[in-house]
């Protein structure tokens, strides 16, 4: 009889950011296109079952100040590749690599966050699929 | 069985950091939790439409930077089996007529297996310069209609809100753990592997030192 051995483990180490299908899928977000925007930190919502990260940036076309939002993982996922309640804080210079809303709205599905150290958060790779 | 791994993050799993601003609010009595912006006022009133004629609702809805931000559940326990034609229904009705632009954003899926909740999201673009995004789902014998407003004229047509607005929603109340084993989150108070996502994620591996061999009391896992 094959035994169920269930490993309990208190942590979180470190951090993926990989967009799997963990609540939900990211239907709303392009999964062909990548955007990568720089800008500064303005919260960083460390909540299940998903994180987000809000910067603002600079729109190119006006020179205007524009807000965005990613949809990241879990807590759990993000935790398990490194990443902290405070890996992100307000203030911090980041480029953010994300799948953008089909809409054009400034909303898209965090694939990457790299700080102004250098220090990058998430997977550089290919994404989980959109939809099963 | 196969053997599996898993990290509880309890606490993660409840806690809502303390931050004025976005939060989300649950509601058991309806069977969903849904994120604001701010809280919502809750109203109660009727939800007519031609083939759903009159029924019982609940509209909970905020608005912020002229945006408005909605969710209405409207009851049809008595009409369980018609779900796939009346959510057919509220999204003919929000799509399609003189003078809208429909974008059929696609298919979002919440949960697996038996947890499963299958929905429509749309955008719609009114010739007046109105522009709504909404996620529609039938579940368990409730239609659930999850909307943000923009009017017309209103300068946020692209904002972020509506990113973090519209998927903010689950039905699953128990909340989630996380299997270190496979990178995925799995539903708390589930045991059914059929409900949990194997899938391999790209590039994750389990943390340095993890080993499905440890035997730990099963004490702290979650249970039904």
């Amino acid at each position: 009889m094959n035994a169920k051995t269930i490993s309990f483990l208190a942590v979180a180490v470190s951090a993926v950011a990989t967009p799997a299908l963990a609540h939900h899928s990211f239907a709303m977000f392009d999964s062909d296109k990548t955007i990568t925007l720089s800008g500064t930190v303005k919260e960083f919502e460390w909540t299940n079952p998903h994180s987000w990260i809000h910067i603002t940036t600079v729109d190119p076309a006006s020179g205007q100040p524009a807000d965005w939002s990613f949809e990241m993982g879990s807590p759990g996922q993000l935790g398990s590749r490194g990443m902290k309640p405070d890996s992100l804080r307000p203030g911090d210079k980041v480029t953010v690599r994300a799948h953008p809303m089909k809409d054009g709205s400034h909303g898209g599905q965090y694939m990457s966050a790299t700080l102004a150290d250098g220090r990058t958060f998430g997977n550089a790779g290919g994404a989980a699929p959109a939809n099963p | 069985m196969r053997l599996m791994s898993l990290i509880i993050l309890a606490t993660l799993a409840t806690a809502a950091p303390a931050h004025a601003g976005w939060n989300e609010y649950v509601y058991p009595e309806l069977g969903v939790a849904k994120d604001f912006p701010a809280p919502p006022q809750m109203e109660k009133s009727t939800y007519k439409a031609p083939l759903a004629k009159e029924v019982p609702d609940i509209v909970l809805s905020v608005v912020q930077g002229g945006i408005t931000y909605r969710m209405t559940v409207a009851d049809f326990s008595a009409r369980a089996g018609e779900g796939a034609n009346l959510l057919g229904e509220a999204e003919s009705l929000r799509s399609s007529g003189v003078g809208k632009t429909a974008t059929l954003v696609d298919f979002p899926l919440y949960d697996k297996g038996a947890n499963s909740v299958y929905g429509t999201m749309l955008s719609v673009d009114k010739k007046d310069g109105e522009h709504a995004m909404s996620a529609l789902f039938f579940n368990k014998g409730r239609l659930y209609i999850v909307e943000a407003i923009v009017p017309p004229g209103n300068p946020n047509r692209l904002s972020p809100d509506l990113a973090r607005f519209m998927p903010s929603i689950r039905f699953h109340l128990e909340g989630y753990g996380f299997d270190v084993a496979t990178g995925h989150d799995y539903p708390l108070g589930d045991d059914s592997p059929e409900d949990r996502d194997t899938r391999p994620i790209p590039g994750y591996k389990p943390p340095a030192g993890f080993s499905p061999a440890l035997d730990q009391p099963l004490a702290n896992l979650p249970r039904k």
